[in-house]
């Protein structure tokens, strides 16, 4: 293979947010090139292709890296968490596996400390990202209805995807209770979208949607990018990135599907790995001029990681729900409860994401674990009792910020070449505590008002860690923050991050839409200084 | 003495049959079915720990000649004592046993694969929501003393206010 010739921009990483900020600068006409780890994912063969589907959850399409062990994943040490990450290393990164619940943060999101005294207030607001908002959603193509109350208007939606006898049940629920509920906001296509087939209610969207409905970025973004001429080389797995004498980046080394070591140079470099490959990238690039990981004089990469403790409230009914039908993760949601009230004991709030119920097996196994269905005569009616009769509703709790709560690399765990793997330090603060108890209770209220006629609730569920944030904080002053406003370390002015490691608190809602409008508007950044410097 | 092939078969079908009796239009699973599933997947050991267990358990009388009651007291003793052990043999039955289409069927589950069929999932009623708009927005409007300095990557500016609309 030849020596790899030098680039103007190097993308590490092509999940949601490498593919968003990949497509935007392509569309600029910069010279882009994409590293990514993993391959390309092949639809006709997710596991919704075959009736052993279940299965698959469980083996190479599990969430974690740990339990998955593709070739492309790398491990991580999360044994000093109760919370285990969860991700996918492939072309779409971890869209390839996610629900595609697709909310955005709240204007009051990006206000913390001024509004509720905690934290700290982000160098960015809302209303700055509202375009990049409505450009992301066109791109990745969102199925919702407008008029929600819970936020500012959100234009140019799909029809939502259909919430089904579990959604009304529910929403039926919420409306004695008085309280919000909205079809949910979903990165689906529920008509033909860009060449992409409506959403056929498969169902397994948490291991790829074979039909292409869900957008996940390889289907969405990449193609797009690539018309562009963005390139993107696969199986390519970073290991450092360089610094030339005068402190910039100067590209990254890294190894390819054959295992040779290569160094690309660069002369702009971009992390898109998420809030666990970004910290780990960057403190594995530790160097004379940066001894404790590179752009790390603050003292803050990796810290203030934020995982969203998800609680689960799980409701049996006596009528039929048909709840295994529908996208997994989509189907309504509520904020009722996601503003701040002082009263409630806790500040800032959490979304309810009503879940669909879960397919056969996994009814079996976990009735049967959580010993509600016996085995031997009895197994036969019990396991009826329940298939297709489950409601859950995911409690995605805001986390707060806490030093203490980090990335950092393993003493003895590598990946296949070599490289620490991270590990977690992660413990669940008292403001998530009691919020995450106040979440459960009332997600139980909304299952009785609804006619359940058994509840269940338990949290933080362990392999729910998919929402890693926080690891490279944005903020203005570089002592307290890794990155700035645009995404640009402070301590390596040709360095970006653009997951969300940058982001200063975690919101109460799953975090993809936000990230990727995020990533949009710093690309806009650097396609601004581009053009005022030549 | 390490017990026969047969031996084994027949421990195992009897074990199936009380865990996961036929009837009421329900098939067996069959050992032999089951045996090579969790050779397919890796998980033979654990077939094998459980005839172990059994062995032991039943060191008088074989676990499949004793009778059905006795054999229920066998099973829930083991279930005490060797809570993994079972748990993990009694999963690896039902992922085998959830495979056959006759059971799918039996639980009003498509038999095939999701791809490319699709299910049919009705759309819900959306006039329940007319309440929820009718109660107002319920989000908090941030003023625009607080609104973020400017963003210096060349797009327009706004004030962090935002309207209410119904758009459905
Ligand atoms: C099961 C599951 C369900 C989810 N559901 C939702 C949901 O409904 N809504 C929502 O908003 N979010 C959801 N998420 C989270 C969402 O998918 C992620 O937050 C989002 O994809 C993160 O984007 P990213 O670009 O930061 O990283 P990723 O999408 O994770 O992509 C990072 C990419 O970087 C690559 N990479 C990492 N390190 C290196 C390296 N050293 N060299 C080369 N390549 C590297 C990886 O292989 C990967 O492809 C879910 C996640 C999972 C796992
Ligand atoms: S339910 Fe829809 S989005 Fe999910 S996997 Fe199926 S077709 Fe794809």
């Amino acid at each position: 293979m030849a020596r790899p010739e030098p680039v103007d921009i190097l993308i590490v990483g092509a999940g949601a947010t490498g593919a968003a900020v990949a497509w935007r600068l392509g569309q600029a006409g910069l010279d882009v090139l994409c590293l990514e780890q993993g391959d390309h994912m092949d639809p006709a063969h997710y596991p919704s292709t075959r009736p052993d589907w279940e299965l698959a959850r469980l083996q190479d399409f599990h969430v974690s890296p740990n339990i998955r062990r593709r070739e492309a994943d790398y491990p991580v040490n999360d044994s000093d968490s109760p919370i285990a990450v969860a991700n996918f290393n492939a072309v779409g990164g971890s869209t390839i596996l996610f629900s595609g619940h697709f909310p955005r943060f709240h204007p009051s999101d990006f206000r913390v400390r001024s509004l509720d005294g905690v934290a700290d207030d982000w160098p960015i607001d809302y209303g700055q990202l509202a375009p990049y908002f409505s450009l992301n959603d066109r791109m990745m193509g969102v199925s919702g209805l407008g008029g929600d109350p819970a936020y500012p208007p959100i234009d140019g939606l799909m029809p939502p995807v259909p919430m089904g006898r579990l959604g009304e049940c529910l929403g039926r629920g919420f409306n004695r209770l008085g309280w919000h509920w909205w079809p949910a906001y979903a990165a689906i296509a529920t008509r033909p979208y860009r060449g992409r087939p409506p959403c056929i209610n498969l169902g397994p969207c948490n291991t790829g949607c074979a039909q292409g409905a869900k957008a996940s970025t390889d289907i969405s973004y990449w193609p797009e990018a690539r018309r562009l001429g963005v390139r993107l080389q696969t199986r390519a797995r970073v290991s450092r990135i360089t610094l030339d004498a005068q402190g910039k980046a100067s590209g990254v080394l890294y190894f390819d599907g054959e295992g040779n070591e290569w160094h690309q140079p660069a002369r702009l470099v971009i992390l898109a790995c998420n809030g666990v490959g970004t910290p780990r990238l960057l403190l594995n690039s530790a160097c004379p001029a940066f001894p404790d990981g590179l752009a790390n004089r603050s003292g803050l990469v990796g810290r203030n990681l934020m995982l969203h403790p998800l609680g689960y409230v799980e409701g049996l009914f006596e009528e039929a729900l048909d709840s295994q039908l529908g996208p997994q993760g989509c189907s309504i949601y509520s904020h009722q409860f996601y503003e701040t009230d002082a009263a409630r004991g806790f500040v800032r709030g959490y979304t309810m994401q009503v879940l669909r119920g879960p397919g056969l097996l996994e009814t079996a196994s976990t009735g049967f674990l959580r010993r509600e269905i016996p085995p031997g005569p009895g197994f036969y009616a019990a396991l009826r009792e329940r298939f297709g009769h489950l409601a859950g509703i995911g409690i995605i709790v805001e986390d707060l910020p806490d030093a203490d709560n980090r990335v950092t690399l393993d003493d003895e765990l590598t990946d296949s070449h070599g490289i620490p793997a991270p590990r977690i330090h992660y413990r669940l603060g008292e403001n998530s505590r009691r919020m995450l108890a106040h979440g459960l209770e009332r997600g139980k209220e909304v299952m009785l008002a609804a006619g359940a006629r058994r509840t269940a609730t338990f949290g933080p569920v362990r392999h729910t860690g998919w929402h890693l944030m926080g690891t490279a904080r944005m903020g203005t002053d570089p002592a307290s923050a890794v990155v700035d406003a645009q995404g640009r370390c402070h301590d390596v002015d040709n360095l970006y991050v653009v997951d969300s490691s940058v982001f200063v608190t975690s919101g109460g809602v799953n975090p993809a839409s936000t990230m990727q409008a995020i990533a949009l508007h710093i690309a806009d950044g650097i396609i601004a200084r581009r053009s005022t410097a030549s | 003495m390490t017990p026969s092939p047969q031996a084994c078969d027949r421990t195992l079908a009897v074990l199936l049959g009380d865990l996961l009796p036929p009837g009421d239009g329900m098939p067996a699973l069959d050992a032999g079915q089951l045996a090579a599933f969790a050779q397919q997947h890796g998980r033979a050991s654990l077939l094998a720990t459980m005839r172990e267990i059994l062995a032991k358990e039943c060191a008088d009388t074989p676990f499949p000649d004793l009778d059905a009651a006795v054999r229920e007291t066998v099973l829930a003793r083991i279930r005490r004592k060797h809570l993994k052990a079972f748990a993990e043999v009694f999963l690896l039955a039902i992922q085998c046993y959830h495979l056959d289409p006759a059971i799918r069927q039996a639980f009003g589950d498509d038999p095939a694969a999701p791809f490319p069929n699709g299910r049919n999932v009705p759309g819900g009623n959306l006039e329940l929501l007319e309440i929820v708009f009718e109660r107002g927005p319920i989000f908090r409007e941030i003023p625009a003393s607080l609104a973020a300095p400017a963003s210096g990557n060349g797009l327009p500016e706004t004030t962090g206010q935002h309207r209410k609309s119904n758009n459905f």
